[in-house]
């Protein structure tokens, strides 16, 4: 197979998949439509990874998508080291949370539903990251956000899922109007919307590129303003922890592995322009302000999806800092162990929230592990690489970034000191919150919410399986470091174009264990506080204080978009309804009375007696004649 | 029997098929057998052989010998004076009496293609006959003869190039429809219905062929190309008072035929009082003579002509009266079918709207060897289509089978009794609004982009606005097939047993399901593929430039004024 059927198979696969299951999933898949979406999954991944090891990066163009004056849109990929982590990740985890959601979804109404919409999304998230065009990657970037809408509403009966989705659509289209501002930017200043050929065109900016002043720095903040809102950077986050309502592998799968990474994967791919449009250090504080903000208030949350979308905030901000840090390998790196060891605690919550029949309070459970041995398992990899322990995960890739911060100048400038210190203190945070999590559900005396009945659904294989996979995932990912980094640096498939600078990676031995430590302190902490002392006085006790009530309430954000926003818009809105209804409405009923009322007139007229009609008859031939004669000829 | 002879006969040869076969079916069918049991089989004999003979007209059409139109000049009369100053052996040529240009092409081909849906749609017709309510004791071969007789009269209108052939050929259409509508139902309804269109009908007749005599009186011709060239070299006769009364009683002759206000009173009543599928010819056959007599007309004593290749010479005066006509037409109409029950009246009405739209195409400037614009023949076959459509669908939609459906209540719960009806009649009343992929849509563009291109802007926007009313009606007639479904509150299929009033129990009606099938495929197809029904009526030349129009030129600049003070 040659590597342009093989690169155009991956997104190609999954979007076969979901025609298939729409259309005759309902009348001929029924309960085995799994099957096809794991077949052309598994044929995207083994495609993705073939690609990967065999493949070298090069660009191709399917056919011009459409052309108007010096527009033209090409259905153009680029297949290149960044894109080829991407879809490596994106194939896999895909793929095992589509096993996961045959044991997960047994027996919901729309099985099949929902698996033509995951196939849905892995094309458009393919899509997304193969695009060399900018209108390709928005159709992918839309794409993804209509299958997260769908997915996340999926079960739309519940008031809370349907508002959830619609938030969550509307708040990342605040971001996306921005990318399309953007884009058509770049359009009016590049005359093309390959994305090749724009960087190709910045690169080389300080020999001689001459821009209006500032346009770079434009083009990169409507860029980021699409990026936040698909990352839920600050501001733009209070979509995400509602995405909450949708399934836990749609959770998994889109608001914690893959699309909530496309921000970041889009400000990666086009670092050029945000390095010499001077807002590099923006993305950098905008990743580390959200990853803070982000870690506190998952400390005090007691939903335990919520707590983890979060902490995936959290994580993207780590990320953006990354990128705005100079480091996109760092940046990439994280993204990659992080797919795994989020999806898994996305896909173990499920897994509790199956067994507690749906409960997701973490107040209401507690001891979980001797009835979900294995959960427990899986569960508490994935919290020893989120919080950073030395030796899984997450501990490699976070280090890089934190460790990329102090590198920036030397000496360090103080903001970038400011930066690293957050970013430390955030790495403790969230060691903290990560075992408060995990101690207060599976560790203590057993407690099962009420809903249960004392009957525990353990996850069965379907569940298990991936669960496992992504487990060990999770513990060693962080091992291939530096095999990631050598696809990265081009080592591997061959840059491009542009390869992003150097480093050699940073292990700053001083921030290093200063992260260390505080990250096994706050775990520790979490541990002692949450275990063997169980002194949930001291939570009561804090919860009268304004700062815990300022995180309950996750710094008032919704509340005050509310206020701010989507009152006043509404205010708007009930004004138009009641001009429309009363004013325009009216005017046109009263315009429709027009044509009644000659009607009536005219129908007066129709009696249906001949001689009537034949009076009719001659008047008519005088009105024509006296017409003719009016009309002059 | 000279050249000319001849040539008359091979240039008419597919009308005389049309005339002689029908012909041929009454005299081979209509003295069969009286026994009861035989009266469907004469009747469906006599189908098959219609459509047979249109079959054969369309080879012809296809086949025939090609008259070129100098070959038809019958010899001048002898005349004393010329005599002597002619020379010897040269035999003077009067004005031929055919013309056989693109309209007549269109038009030919236009009636053989309805004729055959026509006819498809008149098997279950004259009721009479199928329901086996018998009147006369026998089948009726004539309905179709009738029904042959008026496409031949329908083509021979567009080949006509002298005023009597032309109102020979215009009543040649119209007598037919008149004993048709009589014929077709077995109800005194339509005995009535018959009755006024026949005596309106002489009304208008006369008043054609009053101003056809004050066109002859004014310019001592009755050939049309003479009147046409008269014309072209600046006559101006019909600007005078004898020509302004020609004009006007022609006008109101055949306002009657295309049912233009005012005299479209007499529409609702006769379809009403008709079987369905004879309403269909009527709407099809009657209008489509009429502006085609129109159009020959009026070109001829007004202009615009064609010269040779210098363009159009002469200011087309007639058509700020048209267009006046046209406002006229669609409101009264529009706003008339607006308040119907019934949906055969509406449909009248609406029938009436479409004759506005038509008029709005006369004004469309024509392509070369056109009398009536290729779009206006487009519309009419779009408007025919989807009108016999909507008939025919109403007659097989009635819940009791016994009569045809009438108000819109007959309709409800159309789509949970027989859906692929529903489906259809949804097609067609899409196609008469004019949505998109509808044949019907593509006739509007085409008018109205051709209207505003001519420089009726204003009149394109009072179509628009009347189509919108349009849309109205037409959503309701769709909208009552679908209601019962959409409404689940509504269980009780209301108007099933209602029917049957002071009807014997008649067997069902047949179902015409291949032909509303067949229209509606050709409904949607014709507005995907418009080029599919342009390519058989038209040349390929004006096919392109309708479809492919080139921009218009741009408006010249306005030269700066020689005053105005030049700027640095």
């Amino acid at each position: 197979m040659s590597d342009t059927s093989l690169i155009l198979a991956i997104p190609a696969l999954p979007l076969i998949a979901a025609a298939l299951i729409g259309a005759l999933g309902p009348r001929v898949f029924r309960g085995q439509s799994h099957w096809v979406a794991i077949a052309a999954l598994v044929g995207s991944f083994v495609a993705a990874v073939t690609t990967l090891a065999h493949g070298h990066a090069y660009s191709g163009s399917l056919y011009t998508w459409f052309a108007a004056g010096s527009l033209s849109v090409d259905l153009a990929w680029r297949y290149d080291p960044l894109t080829a982590i991407m879809l490596f990740t994106v194939t896999l985890v895909s793929l095992l949370v589509v096993i996961y959601s045959r044991g997960y979804m047994r027996g919901e109404r729309g099985y099949t539903r929902f698996f033509a919409y995951m196939c849905l999304f892995v094309f458009s998230m393919c899509t997304l990251v193969l695009a060399d065009n900018f209108a390709v990657l928005f159709l992918g970037w839309e794409g993804v956000g209509l299958c997260s809408y769908l997915l996340i509403g999926y079960f739309y009966e519940r008031p809370a899922a349907a508002a959830a989705a619609k938030k969550a659509f509307i708040v990342t289209r605040i971001g996306d109007l921005g990318l399309m501002i953007g884009v058509l930017l770049i359009y009016a200043t590049f005359d093309t919307l390959s994305i090749s050929r724009v960087l190709g065109r910045v690169e080389p900016y300080p020999l001689g590129l001459s821009l209006p002043n500032h346009t770079l720095s434009w083009v990169s903040v409507l860029l980021l303003c699409g990026a936040a809102g698909k990352s839920g950077q600050l501001l733009l986050h209070v979509w995400l922890p509602d995405a909450m309502e949708g399934p836990s592998p749609v959770s998994a799968l889109i608001h914690a592995a893959t699309m909530v990474t496309a921000g970041v994967y889009l400000v990666a791919r086009t670092q050029p322009i945000f390095h010499f449009g001077g807002v590099l250090p923006v993305v950098a504080t905008v990743g580390c302000a959200t990853a803070f903000f982000a870690a506190t208030i998952a400390v005090v949350q007691v939903d335990i999806k919520r707590i983890l979308a979060f902490s995936t905030i959290s994580q993207l901000g780590y990320m953006f800092l990354g990128v705005g840090a100079f480091n996109v390998n760092a940046a990439i790196f994280h993204l990659f162990t992080h797919a795994f060891f989020k999806a898994l605690l996305f896909l173990a919550a499920g897994a509790v929230m199956h067994a507690m029949a749906d409960v997701i309070d973490l107040r209401k459970m507690g001891g979980l592990w001797r009835k979900l041995p294995l959960t427990t398992g899986v569960f508490l990899c994935g919290c020893l690489a989120l919080a950073g322990i030395p030796g899984f995960a997450g501990y490699f890739s976070k280090d890089e970034i934190i460790g990329t911060i102090f590198l920036q100048s030397n000496p360090p400038h103080p903001a970038w000191l400011v930066i690293g210190g957050a970013a430390i203190l955030t790495a403790g945070l969230t060691a903290f919150y990560t075992f408060r999590l995990f101690m207060r559900v599976f560790t203590g005396p057993e407690v099962l919410p009420e809903e249960t009945h004392g009957h525990v659904h353990p996850a069965g294989v379907w569940m298990s399986a991936p669960m496992i996979v992504l487990a060990i995932g999770s513990v060693v990912a962080g091992w291939f470091g530096s095999m990631v980094h050598h696809v990265l640096d081009g080592d591997a498939i061959g840059p491009l174009s542009f390869a992003w600078p150097r480093y050699e990676q940073p292990f700053e031995v001083l921030v290093a264990i200063v992260t260390t430590v505080l990250a096994v302190g706050g775990a520790l902490l979490a541990v002692i506080l949450y275990g063997p002392l169980r002194n949930w006085t001291l939570n009561a006790g804090l919860e009268r204080t304004f700062i815990y009530k300022l995180l309950w309430n996750k710094y008032y954000f919704d509340e005050i978009y509310n206020l701010l926003i989507v009152r006043p818009l509404r205010a708007v809105g009930r004004l138009f309804v009641r001009v429309d209804d009363d004013g325009i409405d009216n005017a046109l009923v009263g315009v429709t009375w027009a044509p009644r009322g000659l009607g009536l007139l005219l129908q007066r007229a129709q009696r249906g007696s001949l001689g009537g009609y034949a009076f009719t008859f001659v008047i008519g031939a005088a009105l024509i004649g006296a017409a003719i004669a009016w009309v002059k000829w | 029997m000279n050249h000319y002879a001849v040539n008359l006969v091979l240039a008419l040869l597919p009308e005389i098929a049309l005339l002689a076969g029908g012909m041929l079916i009454v005299l081979l069918l209509a003295t069969q057998s009286t026994a009861e049991g035989d009266c469907a089989t004469t009747h469906r004999r006599a189908a098959w052989a219609a459509l047979f003979t249109v079959f054969a007209a369309a080879m012809l059409l296809q086949l025939g010998p090609r008259v070129s139109p100098d070959e038809l000049r019958p010899p001048a009369p002898q005349s004393h004076l010329l005599a002597a100053s002619q020379p010897a052996g040269v035999v003077m040529l009067g004005p031929p009496v055919l013309a056989l240009d693109g309209t007549t092409r269109a038009v030919r081909w236009a009636a053989i293609f309805m004729g055959v849906l026509l006819i498809g749609g008149n098997f279950g017709c004259p009721e009479n006959v199928t329901s086996r309510l018998k009147m006369a004791g026998r089948g009726s071969p004539e309905f179709f003869m009738l029904l042959l007789f008026s496409l031949a009269g329908l083509m021979l209108v567009a080949s006509a190039n002298d005023l009597i052939v032309l109102f020979l050929a215009i009543e040649l259409t119209s007598l037919p429809t008149v004993v048709a509508v009589v014929l077709s139902r077995p109800r005194h309804g339509a005995i009535e219905a018959g009755g006024k269109y026949f005596f309106l009908s002489a009304l208008s007749v006369a008043f054609l062929l009053l101003g056809l005599a004050y066109v002859y009186g004014a310019t001592g011709t009755t050939s049309l190309e003479r009147i046409t060239s008269m014309t072209a070299y600046g006559w101006a006769g019909a600007k005078g008072p004898i020509g302004l009364v020609a004009v006007s009683l022609v006008v109101a002759g055949l306002a009657f035929n295309i049912a233009a206000f005012p005299y479209h009173v007499y529409l609702a009543d006769v379809y009403q009082g008709a079987a369905a599928p004879v309403s269909g010819w009527l709407a099809f056959v009657a209008k489509a003579a009429g502006f085609v007599a129109l159009a020959k007309v009026l070109v001829a004593v007004a202009g615009p002509v064609r010269m040779f290749d210098l363009g159009w010479v002469g200011e087309p005066v007639w058509q700020r009266f048209i267009a006046g006509l046209a406002v006229a037409t669609m409101l009264a109409s529009n706003v008339l079918a607006l308040r119907q029950r019934s949906v055969k009246r509406m449909l009248a009405y609406s029938s009436v709207a479409h004759s506005g739209y038509i008029l709005v195409a006369l004004l469309v400037v024509p392509e070369p060897g056109e009398t009536l614009p290729i779009v206006a023949m487009f519309y009419l076959v779009g408007y025919g289509l989807a009108n016999l459509g909507a008939f025919l669908t109403l007659s097989a939609a009635n819940p009791d089978d016994s009569r045809e459906a009438d108000t819109f209540d007959d309709l409800r719960g159309l789509a949970r009794r027989k859906m692929p009806l529903a489906v259809a009649m949804a097609i067609f009343g899409f196609s008469l609004m004019g949505l998109p992929i509808t044949v019907g849509f593509m006739g509007k563009v085409f008018v109205f982009v051709g209207a505003y291109r001519a420089g009726f802007a204003w009149l394109v926007v009072v179509a628009l606005i009347n189509s919108a009313i349009g849309v109205a009606y037409y959503l309701r007639m769709v909208a009552s097939c679908w209601l019962d479904v959409l409404d689940p509150a509504s269980d009780d299929p209301s108007p099933v047993g209602r029917g049957s009033q002071g009807e014997t129990a008649a067997p069902p009606r047949p179902t015409p399901s291949l032909v509303i099938a067949v229209l509606a495929v050709l409904t949607v197809g014709f507005g995907l593929l418009p080029a599919g029904l342009f390519r058989p009526m038209a040349s390929e030349r004006t096919v392109r430039e309708i479809l492919h129009p080139a921009p218009p030129p741009a408006p010249p600049r306005r030269p700066p004024l020689a005053s105005a003070p030049a700027r640095p």
